[in-house]
This record gives C-alpha cells, structure tokens and sequence, in this order.
C-alpha cells in the first residue's frame, strides 16, 4: 500500500525524489472516478492534487491515515479546507511560486488582444496585408482595474505601471498601507468604481462563497461600454452566459479567458465570438512554473511526513467566538 | 463623398444572385448601385459613369477581373478609384495577386453583406471627396499632395481635410500594400509633396516627379529612399522618429509573450473545441538582448525590466538611459545573441545592417531562444532563419516585418510567415489610432514647413540645405 497517492497527473523530478524515499503511486485519472477513489484512501498518508479532484469531507473520512494534502496549485476552491483542518490533516500549496507565469499570461493576452495578434497572425499565413484591419490601441493612459490584489494582482500591477497604465485595484483585504499598494502606485477603490472606471479589468480571485458569480449581469453592466474582461483565476467567478450577452451584443469590447465555468468547457457561444480570446487554463503553465509548483510541494509534503513543520500551508484555524 | 450626393458603387460581377444580395444590402443603406456583367461594360460603366466604389468579381465573362483591376490601376482618372475584389479563390497566392494588382480590399467569397458594408464605410471616411474631385477635374488647381503611408486612408483622413482646407489637392492612395511602380509614378505626377509609406524612392522615380520638393516619410525609417539623389535632385526627406516608441514596444511586447505562450495556437485550439494544454516558458528571469538601443530598444527595455528580465544589448551608439537608468549591460553583438533568450532588433536598415543576422549570428542563438523584429524585415536573412526554425535552432520567431511587404509567393518571407513557429503581424506594429494621429500630424508639419519655406525638425539629408533645394 502507497503512502502517497497521485489522483492527477503530476510529473516532476521532485516527484521521482518522493517516490524514492517513500511507497508512491500516480494514477493521473483517478479523480474522475469516485467509487474507485475512495477505497484507495484506507492506507494513505499523503495525498498530491491539482484542482480537478475533489478533497471534501467524504474523502477525508475514508484516509484516516492522511496526514498532509499537497495542492499543486493556489486554488482551494476543490478542497474542504475545515474538514481537513479538523482532523490535523495539513494543506501544502505554493503560494508564490506561480504567480509569476500568471501574470506574464495576463499581459501576453491583453497585448495579444489589443493589437489582434490571433488574426493579424491568421491574415498574413493566409496570405494577406491587411493592415488597416488589424489597428490596435495602446495600454499607455488606460486604467487597468484589478479585483484582488494579492501575489499575483501585485504582479499584475507592477507589470501595468511599466507599459504606462493606471492601475485601480479592489481588495478589501488591504489597506493603503500595504506593500501591494503603496509600492505599485495603485489605488484601492470600491468594486463598483473599480468597475466603473477599468478599461480593463482582471480577476485574481479565491472561488469562495462570496465570490461565486462575482461579475453577474448586473455587476458587469457596471462597466465602461467597450471594457475588456481578463480572467485567469476561476471561470465560476463570472457568470459565463451573462458575459456571453455582453459581449454579443458589444456592449463589453472584449473577454480575454483562461478558466471557464466548465472546464473543458465543450461547446459554447463564446467560442464563435471575434472579441474574445481563449486558453485552456495555461496561465501557470511553463516549464519553470510547473517545476516551481512540484517541487515547493513536494518538499513540504515531505517535510510533513518527516515530521517536520510545513513552510506554506493553507489551513488557518477557524477563530471561535468566546 | 459630399453629403448631397449618395455614395455610388458599381457592382462587377455576372452572378445574379449575388447581385440581388448585395444589391438589396447595399440600397438598404442608401447606396446607388449600378451593375456590370462583365468586364468590359464594368470599364465602359466606369468611363461614363465614375462610380465612387467598385465592388469587382475576378470571375467574369469577355474580361477578367484581374484584367480590369490592372488596367483601371494604369489610368490616371482610375488610379485611386477604391475597389473590392470578391474571389472565390482563396489561397494565398491568389490573395496576394489580389493584392498586387491593386484591390483595395480582397474578400474571399461566400460574402459576409455586413462585412462588405464595414469595409464600405471606411474606404468612404478615407477617400472623402479626394479621388472623386481629383477625376472630376479638380476644379481648384492648387498643388498637389499624395498622401501613400497605409495610415493615410483609414487613420489619419483629418491630413487630406487640413490639406484642402490649405487650397492643395490632395491624392490618396487607396489601395491595402504600398503603390506599384506604375501607381507610384501616377500619383507623384503632379505633385509637390508626398506623405510616404515605405515605398521606394529611386533615382527615377524622383527625378520623374518633376514638381517633387518634399518627401515626408510617415514612419521613423528611411531606408527606401535613395537620400543621395533626393539630395541631388534638391528633394528634402524628413522623418517622423518621436512619436511611435511607446506603441511599437507595446507590439515588441505582444509579439515577444504570444511565441513564449503560443497565444495564437492555443487560441485557434481553445475557440475548435479542444483543450490543449500546451506549456509555455516564463520570462522572468530570461536574458532580453537588444540590438539597437534608441527610442524603441530602451521602450522595450523598461517593459521587460517590470516584468524581471535580465537587459544585455549592443549599440555602436550606447546610450545612458540603457545602462544607468535600467541597469542593461553592452556587449559585443555576438555575446548578446549567445547569451540571450529572446534578442530583439530594433536597428534601422542601412548598408551596414542589412542582412545582418546572417546564417552564422543565428547559429550563434541558444536553440531555446526567440527573435523578435518590429523593425525592418531586410535586417534578417530569411532563408537562413527559416532553415534554422525547421531544424530546431531556434524556438521560434515574432515578426511584423518581412524583407518584401506583403512577402512575394515562393519567397522564404512566405514560408517564414507560414511556419508554425512565427508569429506575424503585417507591419502593424505603430498601428494605433492615437500613434497614427501624432505621426500624421507631425508628417504633415514636416511637410508644410518644408513647402513654406522653413526647415522642418528630422530632416534625413540635412545636405540637401547646402545643395540647394528645387523649386
């Protein structure tokens, strides 16, 4: 019996060093199966995942043995982080170490967007020149309107100042004091006048209760006609067929998307859509990122199973009121 | 056209359905709409009717397309006449042919109505009374100004009014690519100045265009024109360096992350259906080399510092700004390109540049590295470059400038343009409405200055005041 279970596909030379040192098992579709899953936990004591397989309570109450869960990734919108908390089990994750390739993603789409690479790139292999289709518009003097402003918004923020933008940031978890703020010329601001006033605006949100279709219908008709929406963080944070209407009927200038409500999302209307850009959730996808997230992981998973304290773990506890 | 008299278009084509389609579309927005069958009636029609837009098929009975296109190219009075061309023919080449015989719009059939409708209205805004007043006779016989940079007709129509509102008469050139020989030497006929793409400029061509005094390039390069002859010929050149280095990094920028992340690919997969998830590299932390360090390299060079790249560049001419202000270091040019991850060039062409990323240079580049050019194509041997992204030296390449603009088919800049590894853009890189208006303007002040009298700010030949300019 494994001590440590992959349920997705997890592939780094850090994991080959685990493997090395401790009974490890990789089955990179086991997610997808639950009744296949869950007999598998009995003997488990670490389990590595990235956001597709599930961590709720059920899945903790068949590991009893578990005694640490590596997130490859900075969501934890898959796990039960109480119920982990609960029962000791701790929560490894990268905090920094992909925050860096999220936020080139971002400025690779806009600028890819704002100057119709995609098409430009299509005409000219078609063997066209058509140069007055493809006049963009520049960033410089553009108020970029971040919602959450933390490692990877910062990033996003710093990179925003250097190609001339304002930037308009939405945290209610900072204040004006804060690093990200004061050392990136941002300004803090209600959602609603983030909204109001971004021509762009991009999402660098948890998916929690609260921010669960942050961006309806009503929120993004807050937005300039013509505004641009970036998301990397969680398609759910949108509500994908209101976005969809805005951007049909042109009242939004441009939806830039690399998570989605579905994911993959299959058929969609938005696929059909000009202004809008699309990836398939790769914003933290490069060889450097990829090896950062693992082996950050991997080490604190095996720190915990050494017994040793964790370096970055995501369970706090729950504050009880007297 | 004037607002009295609606806009007439001339449908060339002989098939009836299509007619009706666009002939009901087009009446819907007011349009008059007159029709030819084939095209010799299409060249009859436009003798003695002078329509305001053409909208010719290339399939059509007694005369081709083509055939019409090209003589209607080869006529003073037609030279400037805006047409689109529908074709069903689609490849590349075909497209290209379209192009080069002078369509100022190619649209591959089934015709989507709107679009052509889009395209109808711009080619309107652009030519704005000026073509139709210069076929009409040109009542007022001001001098003449060409107006030939691309931005000229979808950008920057305020130039031609601020022109006419100055008693010139002003010629645009309507056409998507830069104007042949043969369109070159018709709108330089009569002319006393000429806001200027990057067409070139030749010993003839200027000592053809008799009444020529200035040459105001509409861009920041000048290597299409012979500077020696306009010197001669007593033809001041100016140049417009100040107002495009903001926005040509920007497109450095786009250029440099969609190879990195291979935003086009993942694009076209992502919007089939597919989820592909293709990794792609980080900057942070890369090697920037820049060769050439003025306006644009240190533009470029501010960006990639925000996003912690590590500046080397190389530049005859160092500049302070590069090495005290952003912390980039100089080396030797072959230092830059074996220890860069992406080497970008933003050099202009002169006899000393062409050509200078030659077989060998490249062979020097890591395999893992990028090139980036948003500054000429003729800097690049293309043969060369292409042979090593199909041998797997180089990763891959962002362009949006080839030797030959657009690429002449069988050419390694069309195979370099199809590669799966490049990325390109048609020389779009300072393509912005708010770039365009400051260059127009600062064109056309380089210009007037120079047909008042006075000497305008970025004069590219200087002797020419020594020399003695025409009169």
């Amino acid at each position: 019996m494994s001590h440590i279970l992959l349920t997705e596909q997890i592939i780094d030379p850090s994991i080959d060093e685990l493997a090395a040192r401790y009974p490890l098992e990789m089955d990179p579709e086991l997610w997808r199966d639950r009744d296949a899953l869950l007999p598998r936990l009995a003997n488990v004591k670490a389990v590595l995942v990235r956001n597709m397989t599930v961590v709720d309570r059920e899945f903790v109450n068949a590991a009893p043995n578990l005694k640490v869960v590596g997130r490859i990734g900075v969501g934890m919108d898959n796990l039960d982080l109480r119920a982990l908390s609960e029962r000791g089990v701790v929560v490894c994750y990268p905090p920094e170490e992909n925050a860096v390739s999220v936020s080139e993603h971002v400025f690779a789409m806009l600028l890819a967007f704002t100057r119709c690479i995609p098409q430009a790139d299509r005409s000219v292999r078609e063997g066209r020149w058509e140069r007055a289709r493809f006049i963009g518009f520049e960033l410089a003097g553009k108020t970029l309107g971040i919602l959450g402003l933390g490692r990877i918004g910062f990033r996003v923020a710093v990179r925003a100042r250097a190609f001339g933008m304002r930037v308009l940031a939405f945290d209610p978890f900072l204040g004006t004091q804060h690093p990200s703020v004061t050392e990136t010329g941002t300004d803090l601001a209600s959602l609603e006048t983030v909204l109001q006033e971004a021509d762009v605006a991009s999402c660098h949100l948890p998916l929690t209760d609260e921010t669960r279709r942050l961006l309806d219908a009503e929120r993004l008709s807050w937005m300039k006609p013509g505004a641009i929406v970036i998301n990397t963080s969680r398609g759910a944070i949108i509500d994908e067929a209101a976005l969809c209407d805005a951007l049909a009927n042109g009242r939004l200038g441009g939806a830039l998307l690399d998570v989605r409500e579905h994911e993959p999302p299959g058929e969609s209307p938005l696929h059909s859509l000009e202004n809008v850009l699309l990836t398939p959730h790769i914003a933290s996808w490069t060889h450097e990122s990829l090896h950062r997230v693992i082996s950050t992981v991997a080490e604190d998973v095996d720190r915990v199973l050494s017994g040793l304290p964790a370096q970055n773990y995501a369970n706090f506890p729950e504050p009880t009121p007297r | 056209m004037n607002a009295t008299r609606p806009c007439r278009v001339l449908i060339a084509d002989d098939d009836p359905d299509l007619i009706q389609l666009l002939r009901w579309h087009l009446e819907n927005e007011g349009y008059l709409v007159q029709v030819a069958r084939d095209g010799e009636s299409a060249l009859g029609l436009i003798r003695n009717a002078a329509p305001d837009v053409l909208i010719l098929d290339l399939v059509m009975p007694k005369l081709d397309g083509l055939e019409v296109l090209k003589r209607l190219r080869s006529q003073p009075e037609t030279a400037s006449l805006p047409i689109i061309v529908l074709s069903a023919k689609d490849e590349p080449d075909d497209v290209f042919l379209g192009w080069q015989s002078g369509a100022s719009v190619y649209l591959t059939k089934p015709v989507n109505p709107r679009e052509l409708l889009r395209h109808l209205v711009v080619l309107q805004g652009s030519t704005d009374e000026v073509s139709t007043q210069l076929r009409d006779g040109g009542a007022e016989a001001g001098p003449l100004i060409a107006l030939t940079a691309g931005t000229m007709r979808d950008l920057n129509c305020d130039v031609a009014k601020a022109l006419r509102a100055q008693e010139y008469r002003v010629v645009v050139h309507p056409n998507a690519v830069p104007p042949n020989r043969g369109e070159q030497r018709l709108l330089l006929e009569e002319a006393v100045g000429v806001i200027a793409g990057s067409e070139p400029f030749t010993h003839e061509v200027m000592d053809e265009a008799k009444k020529l005094r200035v040459i105001s390039r509409n861009g920041i390069g000048y290597d299409a024109i012979d500077l020696q002859a306009a010197t001669e010929l007593g033809i001041v050149v100016c140049y417009t360096p100040d107002v495009m280095a903001e926005t040509v990094a920007d497109h450095t920028f786009a250029l440099l992350l969609a190879a990195a992340r291979r935003i086009t690919d993942l694009d076209a997969a992502t919007k089939r259906g597919e989820w592909q998830r293709i990794i792609g590299s980080d900057v942070n932390g890369q090697t920037l080399g820049l060769i050439g360090t003025g306006r644009i390299g240190t533009a470029v060079a501010r960006r990639a510092r925000a996003f912690g790249m590590k500046l080397i560049g190389h530049d005859p001419f160092p500049n302070p700004v590069f090495e005290r202000e952003l912390g980039g270091e100089y080396l030797s040019l072959e230092e830059v390109l074996s220890q860069s991850d992406f080497v970008s060039l933003h050099l202009p062409s002169t006899p000393e540049t062409r050509g200078m990323v030659t077989a060998e240079r490249i062979g020097m580049m890591k395999p893992s590295a990028f090139l980036v050019n948003t500054a000429r194509g003729a800097l690049i041997d293309e043969a060369a470059l292409l042979t090593a992204l199909h041998e797997g030296k180089l990763a891959g390449a962002g362009l949006d400038v080839l030797s030959a603009e657009p690429p002449l088919p069988g050419s390694p800049a069309t195979e370099l343009a199809r590669h799966p590894r490049v990325v390109i853009t048609p020389h779009v890189a300072s393509y912005t409405p708010i770039t365009a208006a400051r260059m127009g303007q600062a064109a056309l002040e380089n210009m007037l200055a120079v047909l008042r009298g006075t000497r305008p700010d970025h004069v590219a030949n200087p002797q020419v005041y020594e020399a003695g300019l025409r009169e």
